[in-house]
């Protein structure tokens, strides 16, 4: 179902006039190429226009695909869930790991936002509704992993963390980013081994990847081949630069670097034309080669 | 008839002024106080934030003279000598030099190399004691199932290590205030 991910939206709008009976109706068609430009991708598809005209939306209709909104759960591998977004405004996708941790607990990567900010979308809620479908309890978060510290990926981890008690993990480059959206960290992750599980049952390695920020970091999983690579990179797109300590020749090396590994299975931070889940050897490496062929010049 | 014309404003106030009571000489001084005492502090305020250097001090300070001069000096003084803080060598030093360019007292560097002395003696401590915090935080990390080298836990969270640092800093603040008495004026 996800890999008829939505090409061509119609949106419904209306606008009420004063005499109460009457209404005005816009018919809007939202097309989202294949291929997005970097640093576009959030104000291309604006809804601005017509909210500022004073319309309401009312209705969408995915030609082809599901009306779902929120995220939309994949199970990728034993325990490897993706929960894709597919609401109308900007939100990330999130990963989860089950029983990563000592007690069955759970690693959770980018929890997203709680509420979306201009649709207000329940991010969290849904996110929390598609793991309990599963049979995976959201008091079971161990740990919240953020690849980086922007609100759309890092939004609801201080409630996961109040509800919980839920250890929250960055890097310390995204530290100040993060105060001053209220977080608190209990972990600052640096480029390294990260163990999980008792007895360590899972090795992952962390990869300092800045570019869209400063602390962005990657998770790789070797014996699955997996990367989680935040905003890194999407399908035949890369992260934004033009975001305040944003850097397109840190990103540049960062990608490079991420390119060296042997990854089965590229989980990107945003549905950007494509669920951003890439699967098989040859179509991540044909996904990087685009991106260092059309983009990184 | 005399007392049937009509008075002035100035007469009126002059009238309502004269039958108020008499402020008493420690009112008259409070009243001072509360006004000049504002001014001095917000001098020493502006120097530790470096609107001020510290060759304008006197300059400053000399706008008033008197018992309101002597007002604000001492709130200048009360000022900088407040935000000598184990949490901001930096802003200690500042303040103890703008002390020193305002109140040069006698053996004020034999208390400075002493202040620096406590300051040194406190990072030390913070640096022995740190790693062996970050070695049990790491502990209760593995207990929950996560190690490796990219995990260093942040102190700032943890509790016991709070505790800890109070302990250690309640020490310190102790033989820093004790030396504080000595740099203002009686």
């Amino acid at each position: 179902m996800l890999e008829t991910f939505p090409e061509t939206q119609l949106l419904l709008f209306i606008r009420a006039k004063p005499n109460f009976w009457r209404a005005d109706i816009l018919v809007y068609l939202r097309i989202t190429p294949r291929i997005r430009p970097p640093a576009q991708h959030l104000t291309l598809f604006s809804f601005e226009k017509p909210r500022q005209l004073g319309y309401h939306l009312i209705g969408r209709l995915f030609p082809n695909t599901t009306n779902a909104k929120g995220k939309i759960k994949m199970k990728l591998l034993d325990n490897l869930y993706a929960y894709v977004w597919q609401g109308n405004d900007n939100n990330c996708n999130s990963y989860l790991i089950a029983d990563a941790l000592k007690d069955s607990r759970h690693l959770l990567v980018d929890p997203g936002h709680i509420t979306t900010p201009f649709y207000r979308e329940p991010g969290l809620d849904k996110l929390f509704r598609e793991m309990e479908a599963e049979g995976l309890n959201a008091g079971q978060i161990g740990l919240v992993i953020l690849t980086h510290c922007h609100p759309d990926h890092c939004e609801a981890a201080k409630v996961i963390r109040e509800q919980n008690g839920t250890l929250v993990a960055l890097h310390k480059a995204d530290e100040p980013v993060y105060k001053n959206l209220g977080g608190k960290i209990d972990i600052y992750l640096q480029e390294g081994e990260l163990v999980l599980g008792e007895p360590s049952k899972l090795r992952l390695k962390v990869f300092h990847s800045p570019g869209q920020s400063p602390g962005h970091i990657t998770i790789y999983w070797p014996d699955k081949k997996v990367l989680i690579a935040g905003d890194v990179i999407f399908y035949r797109s890369t992260g934004r630069v033009d975001l305040p300590s944003g850097s397109a020749k840190t990103l540049k090396q960062s990608i490079e670097r991420l390119s060296q590994l042997d990854i089965e299975y590229l989980l990107c931070g945003h549905p950007y034309g494509h669920p951003g889940i890439i699967r098989g050897k040859n179509a991540v490496q044909e996904n990087f080669e685009f991106i260092k062929r059309n983009i990184l010049l | 008839m005399e007392d049937e014309r009509i008075k002035s404003a100035l007469e009126i106030a002059m009238e309502r002024a004269a039958s108020m009571p008499n402020l008493t000489q420690e009112e008259l001084a409070e009243q001072k106080e509360r006004e000049y005492q504002p001014r001095g502090a917000a001098i020493g305020r502006r120097y530790l934030e470096g609107a001020l250097k510290e060759r304008d001090l006197l300059t400053e300070l000399s706008k008033y003279q008197g018992q309101e001069g002597e007002i604000v000096r001492r709130a200048f003084l009360l000022t900088l000598s407040q935000s000598i803080r184990l949490e901001n060598k930096s802003v200690s030093l500042k303040a103890l030099e703008g002390i020193k360019a305002v109140e040069p007292l006698a053996g004020f560097d034999e208390m400075k190399r002493q202040i620096e002395a406590i300051f040194d003696e406190f990072n030390q401590q913070l640096e022995q004691e740190v790693p062996r915090y970050e070695a049990l935080e790491n502990e209760r990390l593995e207990q929950l199932g996560i190690s490796g080298s990219a995990v260093k836990p942040n102190l700032e969270e943890s509790q016991t290590w709070q505790e800890e640092l109070k302990q250690i800093q309640s020490e310190y603040d102790s033989r820093i205030s004790k030396l504080k008495e000595n740099l203002l004026p009686d």
